[in-house]
């Protein structure tokens, strides 16, 4: 094995490397274009309500008890229970306290407060208006379909 | 080897040793996460749920990959630049900082405190020691990089961009602690999974940039730090890791043109599938003297060919938006997470660690060779599982509509394969793990010779094969329209109907409680509970509104499928045997309700009454739409009971009797199960509601007011023996009395509208049938006494009056209650 630095400049610059700074200003620019398009999107579908007071409890409550472990939205989180993007539509606001209270087959009852209980209501049902999953169709439709 | 040595080289030893350390706490944890998807009764303690141990697994397995390849940077930058890093301080510092990072991060993990970003569950303050301990990093990087002239091989490339790369997607990932990321669910979702996206293509380019450099070093070919096709490939994966977070965020609600630009960025993967490099590289050189630390590294390397073929491909198939929408968010990701971290990175990072720490005939040698063939094989029995259940799972959701838990247990015996491919990848990671430590420590002793086990290669088309039929198992394995057989009640003869309510008893999986008894839930089919189809209805719907009795969860979905819960309800009733006459045992007249708890009562009713009988009392809660004719709910403050031992307002002791005990075939259920203090409470706050009962009177219907007396029970005298005279004598009073006139002539009820009766209750709600005295079901019991009690002292609210003024005799009392007891089950 030769020896690293020795021969670099015996050898012709080789074109490829010598362009590699340029390509990575190029590639940068537009990382950085397409990462503020993406950060300011407001999304496929009129921009949903901010989350605030009680539901920004429920985001709260929800990070805290690592839900995610376990549950996905929109097809992302764990693998051990279902998809809760539509949950509050779909089964219903009672049905999340009722498991929320007693927990349900693997899932733990996980102690949460009264208030708690109706702060994670709020948050599924805020996810729940920002459209459905899952889509079957290309594009996914962006509005919810009841 | 002519390589000269550099003293800074061992500055990614401790590394190293962290990395193998991590590398088996990883496994372990992740064994642990596998259990309960493959068993899910298997009893784990309280403090090893998956909440807690899914972010140990992913948490251990990320940091190997970081420590495993801050180790191999550590060792190498010194032979690439040919100088010692430019402040070795900084870098003590900063193993400390990430020491510290994780010794926090684990800590606020163990402690069940979690922020709640899936793969950065712990504390954000281990996040800051991270991002720390990272611009130490940087900073020494750079400077040390500075003194290298170029032209730079690819590798150096690709390390400096992964390095500078991570910390930008790392802060990304933590921009939901701003409000204007955190008050936005969809800004928050897209954000946070493109910069996953970034934050895995960042590593990947350390780690492919590592397994080139690696290349280089065993094949002894320097072009392959300059070849054009390396650099082709850098940029093109570059652009990935920038712009093509594709299949993570296709299903957010975001607009379409993210999801257009990730489609087109994550489909320039094919070019890079064309050109497969590598294996011609991956030959032993001719004539070349054995050395362990080029042989091991090889193979490791060959192996990790065979992954990089079979990941990619597979990706790229997950890309395809229509196979996305079939598989996103099932187990085929996992397979597609698990292939490509640990067959891709884990492989290069042991080749990388392996290079570093075996020395020319280190026995450990035959170790890794040895334990190589069968991690291949659990990790190749795993991906096969989690793509079979992922494909399952996938289809059997999406295609055919089954519910979440039958889509599991269908994919239950592939997730099963998985647990053990687990456990035997877990254990052969283990023994690599611990070669690793070994020989960084030095403690293996180096004999004169290592004969290493010769593997016979697979030609590259029978690999490009295995690799396709792998990667499409989710696609080929069938799945038929029918969910798995799911346990039900044995019946026969079943009526359209009812055969229909058996597949929505399947499809929501009732018999994994109620036949399988994986809990404690009552057969469907035995006499246990003798609460009406009224009662079955809000039990089915919402649990909730029957208090303490919500063990169930909510079905609540099929009230809008109204055909699927009549079918369901008609089967239930097929499928149950007829209850039994029940008695109701009889409570102690010396029983006497406790001081009143006033905001105990208030708690207790809410939870367990209001759901039927309303918040007020009315009879109107949200339950009530269910219950109809006799099982509507009482409005109390009208205090009519039915069942009690006077000719009106009821004792303390026939409310507690009512709501200990219930009342048979209606919906009241029994609340037994409530401690005798919380159904004395109940009591005094259902008699709150009346004006009627003493204390109350002239107050506007109160919640607060406390009534003073008790009513007084009036005498039952004792029952005669039956005699056959006395039951012909009951037959007779039971015609001319007029009790067959609303009971039908064999007693078992009519339908009013046929027979032009309007019946109504207290409250004027309809009574559509009179009651089948055949059955011996009575809510307010079916012994003598109870007979007795509500023939003659009537009952409170109902159609049926009080028979008392008409027939005066005792023995004529008794003997029309002998002969109602004795059309029982007739």
């Amino acid at each position: 094995m030769m020896e690293d630095t020795g021969d670099s400049s015996a050898r012709p610059w080789p074109a490829v490397e010598r362009a590699t700074p340029k390509v990575l200003v190029i590639l940068g620019i537009t990382f950085v274009a397409v990462t503020m398009l993406v950060h300011s999107d407001e999304g496929s579908r009129s921009p949903a309500e901010p989350l605030s007071g009680q539901t920004l409890e429920g985001r709260r409550v929800w990070n805290r008890h690592n839900c995610n472990a376990c549950h996905q939205i929109y097809g992302m989180g764990g693998y051990f229970g279902p998809d809760l993007t539509n949950a509050f539509s779909r089964r219903g606001p009672q049905h999340i306290r009722n498991v929320l209270e007693n927990g349900f087959g693997n899932m733990p009852d996980l102690g949460l407060e009264r208030s708690e209980i109706e702060q994670v209501v709020l948050y599924l049902g805020a996810i729940d208006r920002t459209g459905t999953f899952p889509q079957r169709t290309w594009p996914p439709e962006g509005l919810p379909n009841r | 080897m002519t390589d000269p040595t550099y003293r800074t080289e061992s500055l990614g030893r401790p590394y190293l040793a962290a990395a193998a350390i991590l590398l088996m706490a990883g496994a372990v944890f992740g064994v642990i996460s596998a259990i309960p998807n493959a068993w899910p009764s298997a009893p784990l303690p309280s403090w090893l749920t998956l909440q807690r141990v899914r972010p140990m697994h992913t948490g251990f397995a990320v940091a190997w990959i970081f420590f495993a390849y801050l180790g191999a940077l550590f060792s190498y930058m010194p032979r690439v630049c040919g100088c010692d890093w430019r402040w070795p301080g900084l870098a003590r510092a900063q193993l400390w900082l990430m020491i510290a990072a994780g010794l926090v991060g684990a800590a606020s993990l163990a402690a069940g405190s979690f922020s709640g970003r899936e793969y950065l569950e712990f504390t954000p303050v281990a996040s800051a020691l991270v991002g720390a301990s990272w611009v130490l990093f940087m900073v020494n990087f750079f400077a040390t990089l500075r003194r290298r002239p170029r032209p730079w091989p690819v590798y150096v490339w690709m390390w400096a961009t992964g390095v500078v790369m991570f910390m930008v997607t790392f802060i990304e990932g933590h921009l939901h602690l701003l409000p204007f990321y955190g008050s936005s669910p969809v800004r928050d979702l897209t954000v946070q999974w493109k910069s996953y996206g970034g934050l895995i293509g960042s590593w990947n380019q350390v780690v492919y940039g590592l397994s080139i450099y690696l290349l280089e070093r065993i094949s002894g070919d320097r072009r392959v730090g300059f070849n054009r096709t390396s650099f082709a490939f850098y940029w093109l994966s570059l652009a990935n890791l920038m712009l093509g977070f594709a299949h993570h965020t296709y299903m957010s609600p975001q607009s379409v043109w993210i999801r257009n630009l990730s489609f087109v960025m994550s489909m320039t993967e094919w070019i890079i599938l064309i050109h497969l490099f590598w294996s011609r590289l991956l030959q032993p050189r001719e004539g070349a003297e054995f050395q362990a630390s080029v042989e091991v590294p090889r193979r490791i390397l060959r192996g990790a060919t065979f992954w990089i073929e079979i990941n990619l491909l597979l990706a790229l198939l997950l890309s395809i938006p229509w196979l996305n929408a079939l598989t996103h968010g099932t187990h085929v990701t996992v397979a597609h997470s698990m292939g490509s971290t640990i067959g891709i990175n884990t492989m290069i990072l042991l080749a990388a660690g392996f290079e570093i720490v075996l020395r020319r005939r280190d026995s450990a040698a035959r170790i890794v060779a040895r334990a190589l063939p069968a991690f291949h094989v659990a990790l190749m029995l795993m991906f096969a599982g989690l793509l079979v259940a992922g494909g399952i799972k996938g289809r059997g959701l999406l295609q055919h509509g089954w519910s979440f838990f039958t889509a599991m247990e269908a994919a239950r015996p592939a997730l099963i394969l998985v647990a053990v491919a687990g456990i035997g990848l877990a254990g052969v990671i283990g023994v690599l793990g611990t070669a690793w430590i070994q020989s960084l420590v030095g403690r293996v002793a180096e004999p004169g010779s290592v004969a290493l086990p010769t593997p016979r290669p697979m030609p590259a088309p029978a690999w490009i094969l295995v690799a396709l039929s792998i990667a499409s198992l989710p696609w080929w394995f069938p799945v038929g329209s029918e969910p798995p057989a799911m346990p039900v009640p044995k019946a026969t003869d079943l009526s359209e109907l009812e055969r229909q309510g058996r597949r929505v008893f399947e499809r929501e999986a009732c018999g994994k409680c109620h036949v399988e008894k994986a809990t404690d839930a009552p057969d469907l089919t035995e006499v246990g509970s003798p609460q009406s189809e009224g009662w079955r209805r809000v039990k089915i719907v919402n649990p909730a509104w029957t208090g303490d009795h919500a063990k169930m969860p909510s079905f609540a979905h099929l009230e809008e499928r109204s055909a699927d819960l009549e079918s369901l309800l008609a089967y239930l009733r097929k499928i149950r045997r007829s209850p039994l006459p029940q008695e109701i045992p009889e409570i102690e007249s010396t029983s006497r309700a406790p001081p009143r708890d006033l905001e105990r009562g208030i708690v207790l009713y809410r939870k367990n009454c209001a759901g039927c009988h309303g918040y007020a009392g009315w009879g109107d809660g949200p339950a009530a739409k269910f219950l109809l004719g006799e099982d509507a709910p009482r409005d109390f403050r009208r205090a009519m009971f039915r069942s009690r031992s006077t000719d009106d307002l009821p004792t303390d002791a026939d409310l507690f009797r009512t709501i200990t005990y219930g009342m048979p075939g209606a919906a009241m259920p029994p609340f037994d199960h409530l401690p005798p203090d919380d159904r004395w409470q109940l009591v005094l706050q259902i008699k709150a509601f009346a004006d009627r009962f003493e204390g109350n009177e002239g107050s506007l219907v109160s919640a607060f007011e406390v009534p003073e007396r008790d009513p007084v029970p009036l005498p039952v005298p004792p029952e005669p023996r039956p005699t056959p005279e006395a039951l012909r004598r009951g037959a007779l009073l039971a015609e001319s009395g007029k009790c067959l006139q609303c009971h039908g002539a064999d007693l078992r009820g009519l339908a009013a509208a046929e027979h032009g009766f309007l019946w109504t209750d207290e409250s004027g709600r309809p009574v559509p049938r009179s009651a089948d005295l055949t059955t011996g079901v009575f809510k307010s019991g079916s012994s003598a006494r109870d007979l007795y009690r509500t023939l003659f002292f009537g009952r409170g609210g109902s159609p049926m009056p009080s028979f008392g003024p008409q027939f005066q005799d005792e023995e004529d009392r008794w003997a029309l209650v002998h002969y109602v007891r004795s059309r029982f089950g007739r």
